[in-house]
């Protein structure tokens, strides 16, 4: 059960996966900080995430071929690895969030349900 | 050939675990240097920054570990999934998988069987003590042509027992088996008036070899003497079979030729010596110098122990000089012989290797044919699933993970065959066991032991790499556009065509030579053991 701790949420890992794929499509290729920093504006502080947990989600997806990593250099030229969405990742996005809709359109009936 | 070398790359980058390392270390270094980058921008000192990042980050070490839990689990997992597309595959064609595991059990346990032997006789072949100080005495004739012999003159053997000083024992055996009737009491399970096959040896026989009688003893000085005490040996062969292994066999009587003969003792189990027939018995030469037979060379092989030390060209030498002497001596018979002693393992590697080389050929080619069968198999199994892998590319699936599945399949197979192979060829060298002649030993020499097991998954997993490679790679190189719209028919059937001709042309070359290597090994097999 994803718990809170001090009012913050915790995630499950494929909650998170698919929030790591969903915020390279919009934003597109960005490194691993640039994916926590948009989390965390995004989710106004009320996530708890250690920006390490973001490298097993990352490298799970690179090697199930939904994203691809390169080194490039950032605008204040440091070094950073770069992801982007793969093909495969754009279509395997598009399910997830259409699976996540349905399970959130369930969970949404079912706690709102009258008695 | 650059789809080979990317192949390779792939390979090498999969099994980069250190580099992963690597990249992991220099991605989070460069991670923090951002983070605190972003943080002094906004006016920490250069340590703050450098502290606040980290706490960010939260644990480095930790994050590494989850991260190469991550990498390792993916690996199992994507096998897990090939091995369950695999047998999903199979499932849809039980004809195919049956035939491709009946194919690669045939073969494998060819080459299994064959090893065994090859185990037991050339490369482990010897139960005595310090084979490497055992030699046969061979001898060669003035005329050309000549071979050398492995018989020895008797008059001759008492001079080089007599005369030597680098052996430390000697002994005679005899290749040609005497037939002798039974009279009187016999052998259990024979009746009198059957014949016999007794061996005889002479002198240091056992002694030379290094072994000691199962039970009971060997023949004395006393005994090998001409009107010496009749007695005999049972072999071990004849002792299992006849006696049941019952050790008061000592001491019982056997009549032999109107003789009554009583058994001192049992041959140890397994004497291979290049060339013995089968004896049921051994009883003392008791050669006579002075009788004719001592003259001829006809059948009774000479071997020797040497002393610890002593190199074999001293030996050679040695016998060497007996040799001059004996051919002043006696002109008319030893003029111009040369003599030589020969390491015994090497000498029952080659009568056993020049036997056995035909038959592991033999199931070489077999087996290389079963993989050419098989590859053609999973070729035309490929122009059937094309469509299914370029669906898979399409949606993502590297190269590199294609392969990998079709090899996984390959794998899998050529396992389920190995343990298929395993069973036949057990039951294959059981039935050879009861089919060789006992007192050779084979039947004990005979088993599926650590090098044999070794052997059998070193084929195994050659022979998945074998027949799946190419069907692998090649199937894995579709031409996606064409195959998914259907339109691939006449165009990228041509080189599958092509592969698989190509695959037909060599099984039928290679069945040709098996044909016509059959015959000679036939021809091979027939001539005699000895010479």
């Amino acid at each position: 059960m994803p718990s809170e701790t001090e009012g913050r949420l915790q995630i499950l890992q494929g909650m998170l996966d698919l929030m790591v794929l969903r915020t390279l499509h919009t934003m597109g290729p960005l490194h691993a900080y640039g994916i926590a920093a948009r989390l965390e504006q995004l989710s106004g502080d009320s996530l708890s995430l250690n920006q390490g947990t973001l490298y097993p989600a990352l490298v799970r997806l690179e090697q199930q071929g939904l994203i691809k990593g390169a080194w490039r250099t950032t605008e204040n030229n440091r070094e950073a690895r770069y992801y982007a969405v793969s093909k495969a990742g754009e279509k395997a996005l598009e399910q997830e969030t259409q699976r996540w809709q349905r399970l959130a359109g369930l969970m949404d009936r079912l706690l709102w349900e009258r008695p | 050939m650059r789809w080979l070398n990317r192949f390779f790359s792939r390979c090498a980058r999969t099994l980069g675990r250190v580099k992963a390392e690597r990249e992991l270390a220099r991605e989070i270094e460069a991670h923090l240097a951002l983070v605190a980058d972003d943080f002094q921008s906004r006016g920490m000192s250069s340590e703050e920054a450098r502290l606040a990042a980290r706490r960010a980050f939260g644990g480095v070490e930790q994050t590494k570990e989850l991260h190469r839990e991550a990498r390792s689990f993916m690996w199992l997992e994507q096998v897990v999934q090939d091995v369950r597309h695999a047998a999903r595959g199979w499932r849809k064609s039980p004809v195919f998988a049956a035939a491709a595991l009946l194919v690669l059990g045939l073969g494998i346990a060819g080459a299994i069987t064959v090893f065994c032997f090859l185990n037991a006789l050339v490369l482990n072949p010897y139960p005595y003590a310090q084979p490497d100080r055992l030699v046969e005495i061979q001898f060669r004739g003035k005329s050309e042509g000549d071979g050398w012999r492995t018989t020895v003159r008797i008059r001759d053997f008492f001079e080089f027992q007599a005369q030597s000083g680098v052996f430390e024992a000697m002994g005679t055996y005899s290749q040609w088996r005497h037939s002798l009737n039974l009279t009187g009491q016999s052998l259990p399970g024979l009746t009198a008036a059957e014949r016999i096959d007794c061996g005889e040896a002479s002198g240091g026989f056992l002694r030379v070899l290094g072994v000691h009688p199962a039970l009971g003893r060997f023949f004395d000085a006393s005994e090998d003497l001409p009107g010496g005490p009749p007695v005999v040996l049972l072999s071990y062969g004849a002792w299992k079979r006849r006696y049941a292994a019952r050790p008061d066999v000592l001491g019982q009587t056997v009549d032999l030729s109107g003789k009554t003969y009583t058994i001192i003792g049992v041959m140890p189990a397994g004497l291979p010596l290049p060339g013995v027939p089968t004896y049921e018995l051994w009883r003392p030469a008791a050669y006579d110098p002075a009788v004719e037979r001592g003259m001829r060379m006809d059948g009774d092989s000479l071997v020797a122990r040497l002393k610890p030390g002593v190199p074999l060209s001293r030996a050679d030498a040695d016998l060497g000089l007996i040799e001059r002497r004996l051919a002043m001596q006696y002109p008319e018979t030893n003029g111009g012989w040369e003599v030589r002693a020969i390491p015994m393992a090497q000498e029952v590697a080659r009568h056993a290797g020049r036997l056995l080389w035909a038959p592991m050929a033999a199931v070489g080619l077999v087996l290389l044919l079963a993989c050419v069968n098989l590859a053609g198999l999973l070729l035309a199994r490929g122009a059937a699933r094309s469509k299914e892998m370029a669906v898979r590319a399409s949606l993502g699936a590297s190269g590199f993970r294609l392969v990998r599945q079709m090899l996984t399949e390959a794998l899998l197979l050529s396992l389920l065959g190995g343990v298929l192979a395993m069973l036949l060829a057990r039951w294959a060298i059981g039935f050879l066991q009861a089919a060789f002649p006992r007192d050779w030993g084979i039947d004990t020499a005979l088993r599926i032991d650590t090098p044999v097991l070794a052997f059998a998954c070193g084929v195994t997993l050659l022979t998945s790499v074998l027949f799946g490679l190419v069907p692998a790679v090649h199937g894995s190189r579709t031409d996606l556009n064409s195959t998914l719209k259907g339109t691939a028919a006449a165009g990228a059937a041509a080189p599958r065509n092509r592969l698989l001709s190509g695959l037909v042309v060599v099984e039928v070359a290679m069945a040709l030579v098996l044909l016509a290597g059959g015959g000679s090994a036939d021809e091979e097999l027939r001539k005699p053991l000895t010479g």
